[in-house]
């Protein structure tokens, strides 16, 4: 299966991953990295099963499309972002990219598992989309910027 | 002494009693024994006394014969006249017949030879007398005149004289003696009876001090005794729970009527069988082969496994499945207790067992509802907010995007649609808090009530500064041992809703005063704001029960309503005192032991 990204196919820069079941959510994401001018390519993955066929075909950090960041929401059909995070930690590469969760859920439960896996950080989506845009900024300016990621650029 | 009766116990006391009687008993035999045996001596002695007496009294008697003899035998010599001769013949007669007596009487044999050597004496005297009176009788005065002047017949007088005096002598001799020993035997018995009476006397004295101790003891024992079995016929009979009791080997004997109607099985058939008839087999198994895991023993699969616990001292409810005599099956709770008699070995065992079938229905149903809950707290979460993060983000797009051209009207709608669906965002996540309250479970630590409070009014000092607000605080350093993510939400729901509804006073009054009670200690939030009516103090806790319009202040209403309930959960209680237009006082009260934190 060919993950073809929905923003920026053209850029060489390692693709930022999002893993987002919902339609509109997935809208809100591509204007927010629209507007705030996000230059890498955006591969989205639309359930668990296929975030987990996404791991599963780009295992190397030399491939260019091995990602800088995924975005990960924890409520999915099939199988949910937890089982992602768990499936990734366990792998040698995949265990160093920086997972966000970005989700609905303030469950302290879901909290704590996704720390206990090893997320890098946790964010509850704002009902807002001004909210939500600030969070993709900053999402922007901190992990995309200022961030030194674990490989370089292809 | 008395402490002693008291370290009696009933087998001592018994065995106490027959020994005190035993002795008795045996003193008393004793002392009638010595008494018959003392009697004997004396009637004995007495006899031997009378006897003496009768042998002196011979004696002197035999003396005076002898002398009356000696008298008319010589006035016969002298003078002739047969009136003597007459009075001779009686007195020989006499003296013969004083012998024989005395032979009759003296029994020691001392005595006996002293009078067979007097007897010959008489006899030769008798005889002399005889023939000097045959011979003046016969040849006249003449022929006795020499023996008549002569002293010839004295000398054996002399004789029959000192023997009779030696006699009297020793027979004198053996009365006193006798009457020594009889004194001193009477004396003796005396002594012995007033002291075997002392005794006895005492003794029983003392077995009826014990009794007298003992008794009522005994008897309310025996009471107690009688209540407690009438206890326990009523609680057999009326209880609702089966009540099943066995010996020390699980053999069943006591059935009662509710287990008789729970398995359908009578008294009589259970009666000698064990529990296992009405149980099932593989659970039996199931429990053996966990047992003797967690024992590190083998615990046979049978009885054993209602009684290895239950020996040990251990309380445990269990459920079982229990088996009707018609063969249909029942979810039980059973608990098995060991009897112990008072030295604390096991007498048997004692089980009660109640039917949980409702129980666990009611169980079943209430984990349904609170998956259902759980279900519900989910959609609600995730389900309908998504939506509603469409109907937003599409309106503010449509407001970021798109303006130009929109009329008026359009873009008071889209603000509208906007204000709303950030309102419902609230709404759902303080629904969301409260329900999440319910599966929270509070962990206690030790809390600074007067740090909590400030650290809750510096999070606001911004605000607080803008509104003007005076703020007052008069907390001691009361140290809680409380949920702290709980009070902390308490206080400062109580102290948001005190900012909000005094924001129009001039200028708006907070006060947060907090006092040590008997048990735990009391926070009272003050403002001056717009109060409420007491009728509807109740109306305030309820959720999403608002009592001014929702444009005047902001807020869903659901604030108080998670503040009742972590108060439910601190173990606390909350209540307010309001005047309409003249501000609210809310008391929360904590049964949290509080201690002054000392110079802090």
């Amino acid at each position: 299966m060919n993950f073809i990204p929905v923003l920026n196919p053209q850029s060489s820069l390692r693709p930022i991953l999002v893993v987002e079941d919902n339609d509109m959510d997935l809208d809100f994401c591509l204007q927010a990295f629209e507007e705030h001018l996000i230059s890498n390519p955006l591969i989205a993955c639309r359930n668990g099963e296929e975030a987990l066929r996404f791991i599963a075909s780009h295992p190397e950090p030399a491939d260019p499309r091995f990602p800088l960041l995924v975005l990960l929401d924890l409520r999915l059909p099939k199988v949910d972002g937890i089982e992602v995070l768990r499936h990734a930690r366990q792998l040698p590469a995949w265990k160093q990219v920086p997972f966000i969760v970005l989700t609905t859920s303030s469950e302290n439960s879901d909290i704590t598992r996704a720390y206990e896996l090893g997320v890098n950080s946790y964010i509850v989506k704002p009902i807002n989309f001004d909210s939500f845009s600030n969070v993709v900024k900053n999402i922007h300016m901190y992990w995309i910027l200022t961030n030194e990621p674990p490989f370089p650029p292809p | 002494m008395i402490s002693l009766v008291h370290r009696f116990t009933s087998r001592t006391l018994v065995i106490a009693l027959i020994g005190v009687l035993g002795v008795t008993f045996v003193l008393l035999v004793g002392i009638s024994a010595i008494s018959f045996h003392s009697t004997l001596v004396l009637m004995r002695d007495a006899n031997t006394e009378h006897r003496a007496q009768q042998v002196l009294t011979g004696l002197a008697s035999l003396l005076a014969r002898a002398s009356d003899v000696e008298s008319t035998q010589r006035a016969y010599m002298i003078v002739g006249d047969e009136e003597y001769l007459a009075s001779y013949d009686r007195a020989a007669q006499d003296v013969a017949l004083e012998v024989e007596k005395l032979r009759g009487l003296i029994t020691f044999p001392d005595q006996q030879l002293r009078l067979e050597s007097l007897a010959p004496e008489v006899s030769r005297r008798l005889d002399r007398s005889r023939y000097l009176v045959d011979l003046r009788r016969t040849q006249g005065f003449e022929a006795i005149r020499d023996h008549a002047l002569t002293d010839a017949g004295r000398e054996v007088q002399e004789r029959i004289k000192a023997i009779v005096g030696e006699m009297d002598k020793a027979e004198r001799e053996i009365l006193r003696q006798r009457g020594e020993r009889t004194r001193r035997t009477a004396r003796r018995t005396l002594a012995l009876i007033v002291g075997t009476a002392v005794l006895s006397i005492g003794l029983v004295s003392l077995t009826l001090l014990f009794s007298r101790r003992e008794l009522p003891k005994r008897w309310r024992a025996e009471q107690k005794l009688a209540t407690a079995s009438a206890w326990q016929r009523a609680i057999l009979e009326s209880s609702a729970a089966a009540i099943i009791t066995s010996d020390p080997h699980a053999i069943i004997n006591t059935f009662n009527a509710a287990a008789e109607r729970m398995l359908g099985y009578r008294a009589e058939e259970m009666i000698g069988k064990t529990p296992a008839t009405f149980h099932d087999a593989d659970e039996i198994r199931n429990r053996s082969a966990e047992l003797s895991r967690e024992l590190g023993r083998e615990i046979p699969p049978g009885v054993e496994v209602f009684l290895s616990k239950a020996r040990e001292g251990v309380l445990e409810s269990r459920e079982w499945t229990y088996i009707r005599k018609d063969g249909s099956r029942f979810p039980a709770s059973l608990t098995v207790t060991r009897m112990t008699d008072a030295a604390g070995n096991i007498i048997g065992y004692l089980g009660l067992a109640t039917d949980i079938t409702k129980r666990k229905q009611a169980e079943a149903l209430l984990r349904a509802k609170n998956e259902e809950l759980k279900g519900f707290a989910y959609t609600v979460s995730h389900d309908l907010k998504a939506p509603l993060r469409g109907i937003s983000g599409y309106a503010q797009e449509l407001e970021r995007r798109h303006q130009t051209g929109l009329t008026e009207r359009a873009q008071f709608c889209i603000t509208q649609i906007i204000t709303a669906s950030r309102n419902l965002d609230c709404l759902i996540e303080d629904l969301l808090k409260y329900s999440r309250l319910d599966t929270e479970t509070p962990t206690p630590t030790d809390v600074l009530l007067s740090d909590l409070v400030q650290s809750i009014l510096r999070d606001r000092s911004h605000t607080l500064t803008e509104l003007g607000v005076e703020v007052h605080v008069a907390v001691p350093p009361l140290k809680l041992h409380a949920w702290e993510r709980g009070l902390h939400q308490v206080l400062s729901n109580l102290i948001d809703n005190a900012i909000k509804y005094s924001r129009q006073s001039h200028p708006p009054r907070l006060s947060i005063t907090a006092e040590a009670l008997p048990a735990g200690c009391r926070v009272t939030v003050t403002d001056n704001g717009i109060g409420f009516d007491m009728a509807y103090h109740d109306r305030i806790f309820g959720l999403f029960n608002r009592l001014v319009r929702a444009n005047e202040f902001e807020g869903t209403g659901a604030g108080l309503a998670i503040v009742k309930k972590l108060m439910e959960k601190l173990g606390g209680t909350i209540r307010a005192e309001a005047t309409l237009g003249e501000g609210a006082t809310f008391f929360v009260e904590l049964p949290a032991a509080a201690t002054t934190e000392a110079s802090s």
